[in-house]
């Protein structure tokens, strides 16, 4: 979700897709809008070899998707519980890390993201609904008092 | 917890796998101890480059986050829980 925006606040040349997608959003932005904060204005004017600060958290971003990526496998792989259990509650918390550090740079303006369109969401809603034909029982029949919704499989402890 | 696979021996069945490390524990136990180790690392070492104080703040608190997950972790390994199991579990099994 969030990857798309990654480079947006780079002075970087951009290239031709790249400038054929700024063309779309500012075609698009006429419809929608943008969703960013200032920057604080700590990163250093002129960007060097020197890494920063915003270097620093993407990083440390980096690493925790990639280890939300690694205990997802481990989670599945293991084999008593009490393992699954310890990997599963540190799976979520790095998932809670990942969130916290994507908040933390939003909050200082490192990211920008873009509305929909309100036509667009319409359509694909619009879409589907109609698809919900599809499900052998239909919408109003998921109600608990129906039998068929008060199976509950068998718990492992 | 091991009156259970008593209780279970008797009609020989395990509804769970007893608390010994598979091969394939092991391995992933190696692997997601490593990671923890270097991000706990780059995290400090981040900390201490960074000048922000708020951004120095949050990164020791990661470096912590990752040290506690690296504990829990190796919790797993500690040197007489695997023998204990596998007696436990071979009594009851025979």
């Amino acid at each position: 979700m969030y990857n798309q925006n990654f480079q947006s606040g780079y002075q970087q040349r951009p290239s031709y897709q790249q400038e054929q997608q700024q063309n779309y959003q500012q075609q698009q932005a006429q419809q929608s809008m943008q969703i960013k904060n200032p920057q604080t204005g700590q990163l250093p004017r002129v960007k060097d070899t020197e890494m920063n600060d915003r270097d620093r958290l993407n990083d440390m971003l980096a690493t925790e998707k990639y280890l939300t990526d690694g205990y997802n496998v481990f989670a599945r792989e293991t084999s008593y519980t009490a393992l699954h259990q310890d990997v599963l509650r540190i799976l979520s918390e790095t998932h809670q890390e990942t969130r916290n550090l994507f908040s933390f740079m939003f909050n200082q303006g490192w990211y920008s993201l873009q509305a929909e369109s309100t036509q667009q969401i319409a359509q694909v809603q619009q879409q589907f609904n109609n698809y919900q034909t599809q499900f052998v029982q239909s919408p109003h029949m998921t109600d608990s008092k129906f039998e068929s919704q008060t199976y509950q499989p068998q718990m492992f402890k | 917890m091991f009156n259970q696979y008593q209780y279970q021996q008797k009609q020989q069945h395990y509804s769970e796998p007893p608390e010994i490390i598979t091969n394939k524990d092991l391995l992933y136990l190696q692997d997601a101890l490593s990671w923890e180790l270097i991000a706990s690392k780059k995290a400090h070492h981040y900390s201490m480059e960074s000048e922000n104080h708020q951004i120095k703040q949050h990164l020791e608190y990661l470096a912590n986050v990752h040290q506690r997950h690296y504990q829990t972790l190796l919790e797993h390994l500690q040197p007489n829980r695997q023998q204990q199991n596998i007696n436990q579990y071979s009594q009851y099994r025979n």
